[in-house]
């Protein structure tokens, strides 16, 4: 079944823009150009993802945000101009389920799109599915037995010295590991002094697995000066 | 009401002191001089109960037998037979020669008589005491001794009647005519004619006398008489003594009490003192040596009168003057010279308390000039005097002339004083008016001087630049906020147009094109994500230049945060085909900042010397620390040449003027508002082709990071 996405932005050509890219992924979409429309549509018809820009005349993207939350759950990204951090995190604490600034990626935001509407549908069995020592981080979940990584339930193929560094780093979620610990730990005890690029090079490859824009990541994070970490969400 | 009672303390200690020293020095004095004419037994005596049982009636009463015995000898009388507080008899072979015995009846031996309970007797040289009805031992061991308690009487081994009469008798030589003296002397005496001659004899074959036996009775309380001499004057003595012991000892223990007193309270008094100290530290030293001499002086001159009481008074009062000198000495050493009148004037010659230069010129000059108008004025005054008396003593009318002349003395001294009070409030608000520019200049505020002030309208010119100044740098940073605010409106504008453009790129180029129409899709797209980036960019750079950045301070290893830069840039260093040396410390160098934009910073200096840089050249990026900063140097050789007047960090400013290159040229830009942002400083320099950047930050003590040991 093709899941249907509700469009909502004033800017009609990147309402179209937006359409189009998505209905040749072969999503259904609906258009609005303002909060009211997304209200009404959002309501009445069976969607099953909302993309909401910000700034919009008659109700703001983020008082629609809240006015659909209260009658229906299902993922909402927000799409807005204003890239600060705090926007996002005002978008977020209103309910949002990810937020994604202009100019967008499109394949960013296809990969967005993806990746809310697999939880969505997979929200359903998630619980049947849950066995006892998974670690679940966001978008992520860790099968330490089976060493396994899946990303919105996909499992993601690592090679044996990736698995071994996000095993340490899902079983320490939010901790932050120094390169040399790292090294010390998955390479078992070689003193390195070139730890920082070997361990860099991994980071980055994990990323491109499981990062939905891996130049800006939001679980394998660098932190900057002290070490490198599993964000924990 | 209690710092009240703290201060009367305080004066209450030191006045119990001066009182208490000077009660023990005056008391203390007369015990002392006491002490030399007195011996302890006397004291010891006058405190005793019974007359009788002390060393001045055993004198007296040797005294008196020694008398009678003389009398035997040489007739002569003293005055203790007329003491009515004894009852005596002098009789040969128990014939009476000589006695008072009125109100006696019988011959004494009863030792029975009222108002008479001391009884001695002497018969052949030796005595016998008899006191209340018992026998007194009076010789004990029979030696004589110079002691205390001892009875000073005939009978001992080593004094016997002959000694203890002593020089009275030979002096007279023996064998005078007893009868006639006896018969002559004593009209008391019962004179027996016919006995007295039959004595004789025994002067001739023994002492004389042999076979007298005198008697005395004394009074148990001794009343006054006539002449009042002898007991009475025993027992008057004695009470005399006790007063004058007890006046002495209770003064002097009262001062020595005060003094206790006055030490209990040492914590007040010390204060009072201090305060005096402080109060006398005010006086110019003149003065004080002045009141000094005017104290001592006519005391050494009266020297001779010492012991007038008023003198006494008079140099007790100057000891306790003496007790505020020393004070004073001992509070304000070192500032006795300073405080005084040559003190007052060295320091307003040398200017003290005026900052500067021109200031204390201003003074020197000042004080000069005042000294000059002081000295003539007392010479005119003098001389005006002299005038004024001359013409009084001869009655001249022309009296009104030196009146005159000393009322316009006075009037011209006003004014000079006037004057000077004018010029001294305006060398103060020179100081005050450069205290107010110094204030100017380091942008604070400055006080103004008051209305009436000299010096006002200059202080009013100089309040009015600075709010001119202030005013000027207010504009200016709300232009500068104003324009911040603009470019992130702008950027955010831009935003939306560049969002349908990058849209319909992307889907463009998904379409089947020919190949030419491709290429123009591909630079169509290349060129809408470089105006996004330049976009977000410039929206970075505006509010790090605003300050209106939002900083996640951290402690972090600044050599590390290199060494994961340098490996996050691996693969376009690696693809520039330079030659990046680099040199950095093994051990960690601890700073505060924020990590995220510190990584901007060196990632667009890197990203910098990879674009800008000679092909195949070598590029250095080191980091050195003192200890109190990391300093971080990026060096490269530039491909273009580098304009010396150009400022690299300033926005938009490329080293190539074409500006062909795919940079937004606000790398140095961001990388230099970051830096000031995150409190380090950002220098730039080059030298001929060779660019260099140095980035330093100060270090921080290490503390103990969170999260980075081992599991």
């Amino acid at each position: 079944m093709e899941a249907c996405v509700l469009v909502v932005d004033d800017d009609r050509e990147i309402v179209q823009a937006i359409a189009l890219l998505l209905e040749k992924e072969g999503y259904r979409v609906l258009r609005a150009y303002n909060g009211l429309e997304a209200l009404e549509l959002a309501c009445e018809r069976s969607v099953q993802l909302i993309l909401l820009d910000v700034m919009m005349p008659r109700l703001d993207g983020l008082s629609a945000l809240m006015k659909i939350r209260e009658k229906r759950n299902l993922p909402i990204i927000v799409l807005s101009a204003k890239s600060e951090d705090s926007d996002k995190i005002l978008g977020l604490s209103m309910g949002a389920d990810d937020y994604v600034s202009k100019p967008y990626n499109p394949q960013e935001l296809l990969a967005r799109v993806r990746s809310q509407l697999r939880r969505y549908t997979r929200l359903g069995d998630v619980h049947a599915e849950e066995r006892s020592g998974e670690i679940v981080n966001g978008r992520l979940t860790y099968l330490p037995e089976a060493l396994e990584l899946r990303v919105d339930g996909e499992p993601v193929r690592l090679t044996a010295t990736e698995t071994r560094i996000v095993d340490l780093l899902m079983r320490n979620l939010g901790r932050i590991f120094p390169a040399e610990e790292i090294y010390r730990r998955v390479w078992d005890g070689e003193e390195a002094y070139a730890s920082e690029n070997t361990v860099m090079v991994h980071i980055r490859h994990i990323r491109e697995k499981i990062e939905l824009n891996p130049k800006e990541p939001e679980y394998l994070k660098v932190v900057w000066g002290i070490g490198y970490k599993m964000e924990k969400k | 009401m209690d710092t009240k009672w703290k201060k009367s303390k305080g004066i209450l200690s030191v006045l119990f002191l001066l009182i208490g020293l000077t009660l023990m020095a005056i008391f203390g004095g007369i015990g002392l001089l006491g002490a030399g004419s007195l011996e302890l037994g006397d004291v010891a005596d006058s405190f005793r109960s019974d007359y009788q049982d002390t060393r001045r009636f055993r004198r007296e009463i040797s005294y008196d037998l020694r008398a009678m015995l003389e009398f035997v000898l040489t007739g002569e009388e003293t005055s203790c037979f007329q003491d009515e507080n004894l009852r005596w008899g002098i009789w040969q072979d128990e014939k009476l020669l000589a006695g008072n015995l009125n109100g006696i009846t019988g011959n004494l031996t009863g030792h029975q008589e009222p108002g008479y309970n001391f009884y001695l007797e002497y018969r052949d040289g030796k005595v016998q005491i008899w006191k209340d009805g018992a026998e007194v031992d009076v010789y004990g061991d029979e030696v004589y001794r110079d002691q205390w308690e001892q009875w000073e009487l005939p009978g001992y081994r080593n004094l016997d009647t002959e000694l203890f009469v002593g020089g009275g008798w030979t002096d007279s030589g023996r064998g005078f005519d007893l009868s006639g003296i006896t018969g002559a002397a004593t009209p008391m005496a019962t004179a027996v004619p016919g006995e007295t001659g039959g004595e004789e004899p025994a002067a001739d074959t023994g002492e004389p006398w042999d076979g007298v036996t005198i008697r005395l009775a004394a009074a148990q309380t001794p009343v006054y008489f006539y002449h009042s001499m002898g007991l009475y004057d025993v027992a008057d003595t004695l009470y005399t003594m006790r007063l004058a012991v007890c006046i002495v000892a209770g003064c002097f223990l009262l001062g020595v009490a005060l003094v206790v007193w006055s030490l209990l309270w040492r914590r007040w008094m010390a204060l009072t003192f201090r305060a005096a100290g402080r109060l006398t530290g005010k006086i110019w030293l003149e003065i004080k040596l002045l009141l000094l001499a005017l104290l001592v002086g006519p005391l050494m001159v009266s020297l001779s009168y010492a012991y007038e009481p008023i003198f006494l008074a008079f140099a007790i009062g100057l000891c306790w003057v003496m007790v505020f000198y020393l004070n004073d000495f001992l509070c304000n050493r070192g500032r006795l010279c300073r405080v005084s009148f040559c003190g007052w004037l060295a320091g307003k010659l040398r200017g003290d308390g005026l900052d500067l230069p021109l200031q204390r010129r201003a003074m020197r000059s000042g004080v000069v000039h005042l000294m000059a108008v002081v000295i003539l004025a007392l010479g005119a005054a003098a001389f005006d005097l002299e005038l004024f008396l001359s013409a009084w003593r001869s009655g001249s009318i022309r009296i009104w002339v030196p009146f005159l002349i000393g009322l316009v003395g006075l009037v011209l001294l006003g004014i000079v004083f006037l004057h000077w009070k004018e010029e001294r409030a305006m060398i103060e608000d020179l100081g005050a008016l450069s205290d107010q520019i110094e204030a100017v200049r380091r942008k604070q505020q400055g006080t103004m001087l008051a209305a009436e002030r000299p010096l006002a309208g200059l202080s009013q010119a100089v309040a009015d630049i600075d709010s001119g100044l202030q005013q000027a740098v207010e504009e200016r940073l709300r232009s500068e906020r104003m324009k911040v605010e603009l470019i992130t409106n702008v950027s955010h504008d831009l935003k939306t147009p560049l969002t349908s453009i990058l849209s319909y790129a992307a889907l463009l180029e998904e379409e089947e094109l020919p190949d030419h129409v491709r290429d123009y899709v591909t630079i169509l797209n290349d060129k809408a994500q470089r105006l996004k980036n330049m976009v977000q960019e410039v929206f970075d750079v505006s509010k790090a230049a605003s300050g209106n950045l939002n900083l996640h301070w951290e402690e972090l290893d600044l050599a590390k945060l290199l060494r994961q830069t340098l490996a996050d840039q691996a693969e376009p260093i690696a693809a520039s085909g330079l030659d990046l040396r680099t040199r950095l410390p093994a051990e960690p160098v601890l700073i505060r900042a924020d990590g995220d934009r510190l990584y901007r910073v060196f990632q667009n200096l890197i990203q910098n010397v990879l674009q800008y840089s000679l092909e195949g050249s070598r590029a250095y990026l080191t980091l050195e620390t003192n200890g109190e900063s990391g300093r971080v140097c990026v060096q490269n050789i530039s491909r273009e040449e580098l304009s010396r007047e150009k400022d690299f960090t300033e926005r938009f400013v490329r080293g190539d003027e074409s500006r062909s290159d795919g940079g937004s040229g606000l790398g140095l830009a961001i990388a230099k508002s970051f830096t000031e942002a995150c409190g380090g400083t950002f220098r730039l320099r080059t030298d001929a082709d060779l660019f260099t950047v140095e980035v330093e930050f100060p270090c921080v003590q290490p503390s103990l990071p969170e999260g980075t040991e081992s599991v």
